[in-house]
């Protein structure tokens, strides 16, 4: 770049992919602070019930309900979506079809500082008459709908003011990854040469796009039902709370899909780099894509099968749930297949794209029970649930962040993060994460309800008190595991020992650039030869071939 | 140039094609809570306005041929400024008798508070009436910067334009004949 950049435009109103890219990372990180800091919270509460909360102090029940709710909106809304799907898929997408930046940098830089506001609506909402709200995530009317409720007076149309505002944050983003993938590939780059990654973050961005809509005109109706009581969602003014729940999981389940696709094309980068193996079944992979994309519409009313709907749409439902496992488990054999026989190399990205890759097998496997219509309505709205999905969304989220961050921070910084204390990070994170989870799905079949703010109230509980406080004494630990990550996120980004080019020998684009790249990422344009997958290949020196090598 | 303008051409059908789920989800929300009351319209409430909207149909739809005629006239270097000034018209006429329609209801008694089936009609054709305002914004903004450049504009901004108001204007059959008509 010949212009001189200030730093308010370098760093802050950037239009740089990359800038942007980081710039979501960041924000998602800090978000994922107050999520957890909810979650101790509320962990604290279940474990030693009605206790002076060190850093809090008493925790009322209708708080308790905020701070569930706000706990899950975070996590989803602005931890996954900006870290997994935003920030690397801005970092990742141009440099890796070999674009020199997003076919809308305006409108890319944009859709950070809307979701900045969104953030700060959200966070706001902590400080208004009657606090957050308290509803649920999934934002339930009549609960939501009705003004006498915990939080409905401001926290209510605040958040979803937020969410509005996130959601048209990440429509931008959506445009701007199709766009820029259809219209702005290196010369070479067929759609069967592109990466796993930017495959698996279009089809999410394809998702998101069509399932949102249906959950705006939802959440416009309930502000409407809030704001001038017009009872769109409430019974007795002939309205209908089933309705919301139909809008809400109409995108509320594609949405699972939003979040697991780029973890997946994510883990498939790295497991494929440091086995030395190429990825078993590219072609399927993204076939089985395509299909779960399709059928993640066809899913959604299996969040409703003890709402009171008709068993007749139940049945169809159910057995699309567990159709679609189908398409997952193809791509989760042929990750396995892929480690199968190759020279894996276990740094601290490798062992989290494993853990992921296990850990997120026990939370699909325990899918099958609450898909299952029979299992489900046992199961339903129980510590079982709670358990199954933090056992997806856990390995999705952190472990496949962690992965990420880990593998392309030389990339982002120009610098390694320090390797040892990576382990510890990830040993300590990845056991810890079993003790908070695993004891919730005993609780759940023990019949502990996902909403008790109180279980030693309840007599049949009393029994199962002490895995309560296992999983929050879990938490503890998992959450002190962070400190060694954030230490030497910030240090070696500054201190860190200096990468060249292609550190890990990898093959796809971006480790074509320099380290870390510059306004217009590539030195000489890119011409691709060959698809991303060679490693190991016979009669060559080196047992890589990036993708500008000629055949 | 001429992929630049094909990239925003696909950029504005992805965006379009979010609006379509999101007016699909409203459409089917109205269809769901109209099945479930048995009277419609419920006792006390006025008709929606099927004729004063009819003839306000056709003056929307004819703007969509308008504008269709200005991008012909400009893309054979022609006048096209009248079409588009019509077309502009058109649209504003069709926001006016929608808002003067809309003062009426409300003076007959349906209002919002606890009123499904007025809620109902306010959220739909509100939501549609932004959509239309938006685009109308879009064009006047086209001929403001054609009038003041005081040559022809380039024919891809008038595309862009002419692609957002055929999708406001083929949503309104949709609206028109879901809540108006049957």
């Amino acid at each position: 770049m010949s212009k001189k950049q200030s730093f308010l435009t370098k760093y802050i109103f950037s239009q740089d992919h990359k800038v942007v890219g980081v710039q979501y990372m960041i924000l998602g990180l800090l978000m994922a602070l107050v999520g957890g800091y909810l979650a101790y919270v509320f962990r604290y509460q279940l474990a030693y019930p009605n206790q002076s909360i060190p850093g809090y102090g008493v925790l009322e029940a209708d708080k308790y309900n905020s701070a569930v709710t706000m706990h899950g909106t975070i996590m989803v809304f602005w931890v996954a979506m900006p870290i997994l799907l935003s920030g690397f898929g801005n970092y990742l997408l141009p440099l890796m079809v070999g674009a020199k930046d997003m076919a809308f940098p305006k409108l890319n830089m944009l859709s950070f500082w809307v979701f900045f506001v969104s953030a700060l609506t959200l966070i706001s909402s902590f400080f208004v008459p009657e606090g957050a709200v308290g509803g649920g995530w999934t934002t339930y009317p009549p609960l939501m709908a009705n003004p006498g409720f915990t939080g409905v007076g401001w926290g209510a149309p605040l958040w979803i003011l937020a969410v509005a505002l996130e959601f048209a944050s990440m429509l931008m983003s959506g445009i701007n990854f199709l766009t820029t993938t259809i219209t702005m590939r290196a010369k070479g780059m067929t759609f069967f040469r592109m990466p796993l990654f930017v495959w698996m973050a279009n089809v999410a961005s394809l998702i998101f796009m069509f399932s949102v809509g249906p959950l705006i005109a939802g959440a416009l109706m309930l502000l409407a039902d809030q704001l001038f009581a017009v009872g769109f969602f409430l019974p007795e003014k002939g309205g209908d709370p089933l309705l919301f729940q139909h809008l809400f999981w109409f995108f509320g389940h594609p949405e699972v899909y939003v979040l697991l696709l780029p973890a997946l094309g994510i883990v498939a980068e790295i497991i494929t780099v440091f086995s030395r193996k190429s990825i078993f079944g590219y072609k399927m992979i993204i076939y089985s894509v395509l299909v779960a994309g399709v059928l993640s519409f066809l899913v959604w009313a299996h969040h409703q099968f003890v709402s009171g709907i008709d068993p007749r749409i139940a049945a169809p439902f159910g057995l699309t749930t567990i159709l679609i496992s189908v398409p997952f488990a193809i791509t989760m054999f042929a990750y396995i297949a892929s480690l199968w026989g190759g020279q894996v190399r276990f740094s601290t990205a490798m062992l989290f794209a494993i853990s992921m890759i296990v850990e997120f097998l026990l939370g699909g496997v325990t899918g099958i029970l609450n898909g299952a219509t029979a299992s489900d309505i046992y199961m339903h709205d129980t510590y079982f649930v709670v358990a199954h999905f933090h056992y997806t969304l856990f390995p999705i989220v952190f472990l496949t962040s962690f992965a990420g961050i880990y593998f392309w921070f030389p990339k982002i910084f120009g610098r390694f993060m320090n390797e040892t204390w990576g382990k510890i990070h990830f040993w300590i994170t990845a056991i810890s994460a079993n003790f908070v989870f695993l004891p919730l799905f005993f609780v759940g079949i023990a019949g502990n309800h996902r909403r008790i703010y109180d279980p030693s109230l309840f007599e049949h509980l009393k029994d199962f008190q002490y895995l309560h406080v296992i999983s929050t004494i879990g938490l503890f630990v998992l959450i002190g595991a962070q400190v060694p990550f954030i230490l030497n996120f910030f240090i070696s980004m500054f201190k860190g020992k200096k990468a060249t080019e292609n550190p890990w020998e990898a093959n796809t684009l971006e480790w074509q650039a320099p380290s870390p790249p510059g306004h217009g990422n590539f030195i000489t344009d890119p011409v691709v030869h060959r698809w991303p997958y060679d490693y190991s290949l016979e009669n060559t020196e080196k047992d890589w071939c990036p993708q500008t090598e000629a055949i | 140039m001429e992929n630049k303008s094909k990239t925003k051409l696909l950029a504005l059908i992805l965006f379009i094609a979010s609006e379509i789920m999101f007016f699909a989800g409203l459409l089917s929300a109205y269809w769901v809570i109209r099945s479930q009351i048995p009277n419609w319209p419920p006792p006390g409430q006025p008709r929606y306005p099927l004729e004063v909207t009819a003839f306000n149909s056709i003056i929307l739809f004819s703007s969509l041929a308008t504008l269709w005629m200005a991008e012909k006239k400009l893309s054979l270097k022609r006048n096209y400024l009248s079409w588009l000034i019509v077309t502009v018209a058109a649209g504003s006429c069709f926001l006016i008798i929608q808002g003067v329609e809309w003062f009426r209801l409300i003076q007959q008694g349906m209002g919002l508070i606890g009123n499904v089936y007025g809620g109902l009609f306010y959220v739909v054709v509100g939501v549609h009436a932004l959509h239309v305002a938006a685009g109308l914004s879009v064009l006047i903004y086209l001929l403001l910067k054609s009038l003041k450049m005081k040559t022809a504009m380039e024919s891809d901004s008038l595309q862009l334009g002419k692609v957002y108001w055929a999708f406001v204007v083929l949503l309104w059959p949709f609206i028109y004949v879901g809540l108006y008509v049957i």
